[in-house]
């Protein structure tokens, strides 16, 4: 009996879970960025 | 010499064989290391207390003592035998060589706890108030100085060994091909350690110098650029020995094996080529330095350490995700991650500590080493929330859950009270978090880091924090009880193991 797939065939990348994961972390890392420079311009104004 | 069938036994389980010489040092720096944890612990407890307003516990002076010790216990003496420890378990047992020159092994045991002691010593007697950084011109008692170089050089002394036992097992064929992934992210761990350690001396000896009366002065900013080779980059050696454990408990609790050998490869050598100069953010407000120098390393190359840990952070979850998908768990998106074994300390100890370190620690960490955003955050309780979910709930948390195998495997005794194991890393880590975020969303208000008091009661001028402050360090002061109890039932469930658990033959 042939292996079993650890994934089905028409999905291209091994781990599509954890490429739903990396998106999420690179969602919350450009949110906390954005944020920050938010916050250093309400201390900081430039006029 | 040809190794000795009577040194070594075989393990059950693994099926490496274990050098019993080695063994016996692996034990004794693993425990000292627990020893120098619950020691930080509880300094970290009356640290915490004192800073929770409403508590307060210590009077200043002690609190600066405290906070002193805290520092060095926890982010050298803690981490560093650990670290000889794996080591010796990275060469030695993954190899299932015998580690080489077994008396080095011991002398540089000796000198790490005579230093430790040492130094610990002259901060306890109070005259070492100088913080971990102990920036001149603050001068400690030469005792402080010299209980870190002679620390230093044993580490330095392991770190040799654990080398020399590498390119003697490849000399014995006892591996053919490269080291396995999880002993070259070691190795890279003690590359960055023996450019730690060369850092330290360059300082460390000349300010020894300094506090004997044999120099005359230390140059301040040359301190401080070159301290932070030392007191930064030691904890880049965590963060390669502790990325090297996640993939070894990925391997050990689901069976998972790197995606790409390569992929995973280039991400630890990025670390030895670039994570040295991660140290550069503790220097971004400083004014001796110039800002291209700043711009460019922490603008630039520092990023290429970052990519390394973001390269780590896909090819771990990748690898166990792909492991269980082998073992049928294919449904939807994260069934794989449901099924995991989550009630195995293990396993949660090493996803806390990967989600910790990369989520809370990382992005904070990369946030504020922006030469902008860095000048409003310097010298905040932000940046001490960053090192405490990248030390603390990354290295310390992934630590722990590799004592649960260590404990089996080297001190051949199954490990008691399972239960509270099971919800040790849980508690540890949630605490940990809870403090550490309170810290950062406090200094996000400007709350001082290393500050006795804030409310600068009796001073001529006085500053008022909002109200929001001082719920934060209540949430703060309640996290950090939470991760203390946790760090005690690690001890406990640790030392009663090791001492009276049940043998395994």
């Amino acid at each position: 009996m042939a292996e079993k797939k650890p994934y089905d065939d028409h999905v291209p990348f091994p781990a599509p879970g954890t490429l739903v994961l990396a998106l999420m972390f690179l969602a919350v890392f450009i949110i906390f960025y954005i944020l920050n420079w938010k916050w250093l311009s309400m201390v900081w104004e430039v006029k | 010499m040809a190794n000795q069938t009577s040194d070594f036994r075989t393990c059950p389980t693994t099926g490496l064989k274990v050098h019993l010489p080695a063994q016996t040092l692996i034990r004794i720096n693993a425990v000292t290391a627990v020893v120098y944890i619950l020691i930080g612990g509880i300094l970290a407890l009356l640290v915490a207390l004192t800073r929770w307003p409403a508590v307060h516990l210590l009077p200043a002076d002690l609190f600066y003592r405290a906070l002193t010790a805290h520092g060095v216990t926890m982010l050298i003496f803690w981490v560093i035998f650990f670290e000889i420890a794996g080591l010796y378990f990275g060469s030695a047992v993954l190899l299932s060589t015998r580690l080489v020159g077994i008396v080095f092994g011991w002398v540089a045991y000796l000198m790490m706890l005579a230093g430790s002691l040492m130094t610990e010593y002259t901060i306890l007697i109070g005259q070492a108030d100088v913080m971990f950084s102990a920036y001149p011109p603050l001068k400690a008692h030469p005792l402080f100085y010299l209980g870190l170089i002679l620390f230093a050089v044993g580490a330095l002394i392991g770190c040799i060994l654990f080398f020399a036992t590498v390119i003697m097992a490849k000399a014995e064929g006892k591996y053919s091909g490269s080291l396995s992934l999880v002993s070259f992210g070691l190795a890279i761990a003690a590359i960055i350690a023996v450019v730690t350690i060369a850092g330290g001396a360059a300082i460390l000896i000349p300010t020894f110098l300094w506090s004997v009366g044999l120099l005359s002065h230390i140059d301040a900013p040359t301190y401080r650029l070159v301290f932070w080779l030392f007191g930064h980059s030691s904890q880049q050696i965590n963060v390669s020995a502790m990325v090297s454990i996640w993939y070894l408990l990925a391997a050990l609790t689901v069976g998972a094996k790197p995606v790409s050998e390569v992929f995973s490869r280039t991400a630890f050598l990025f670390y030895a080529f670039f994570i040295n100069v991660a140290s550069a953010h503790h220097l971004m407000v400083d004014p001796a330095l110039t800002t291209p120098w700043k711009i460019w390393n922490t603008g630039y190359v520092f990023h290429l350490a970052v990519v390394a840990s973001m390269m780590h952070a896909l090819a771990i979850p990748a690898s166990i995700e792909v492991a269980q998908r082998k073992k049928g768990y294919v449904h939807g998106l994260f069934e794989w991650l449901k099924k995991c074994p989550w009630e195995n300390p293990g396993f949660s100890a090493m996803v806390l500590s990967f989600c910790g370190f990369g989520l809370l620690g990382g992005i904070t960490g990369v946030v504020f080493g922006t030469e902008q955003i860095a000048i409003v955050t310097h010298n905040t309780w932000r940046i001490t929330g960053h090192f405490h979910t990248t030390v603390v709930l990354g290295t310390t948390t992934a630590f722990m859950g590799l004592t649960y195998y260590v404990i089996p495997l080297i001190f051949q005794r199954e490990v008691m009270m399972p239960k509270l194991a099971m919800i040790q890393p849980w508690m540890f880590a949630i605490g940990v978090a809870i403090f550490s975020i309170a810290m950062i969303a406090a200094g996000g208000y400007g709350v001082p880091r290393r500050h006795w008091d804030i409310t600068f009661a009796g001073a001529p001028y006085g500053f008022e924090f909002s109200p929001t402050v001082f719920l934060l360090m209540s949430v703060m002061g309640l996290g950090a009880i939470m991760a203390v109890l946790g760090g005690a039932i690690y001890c406990l469930v640790t030392v009663g193991s090791v001492f009276f658990g049940k043998k395994i033959s």
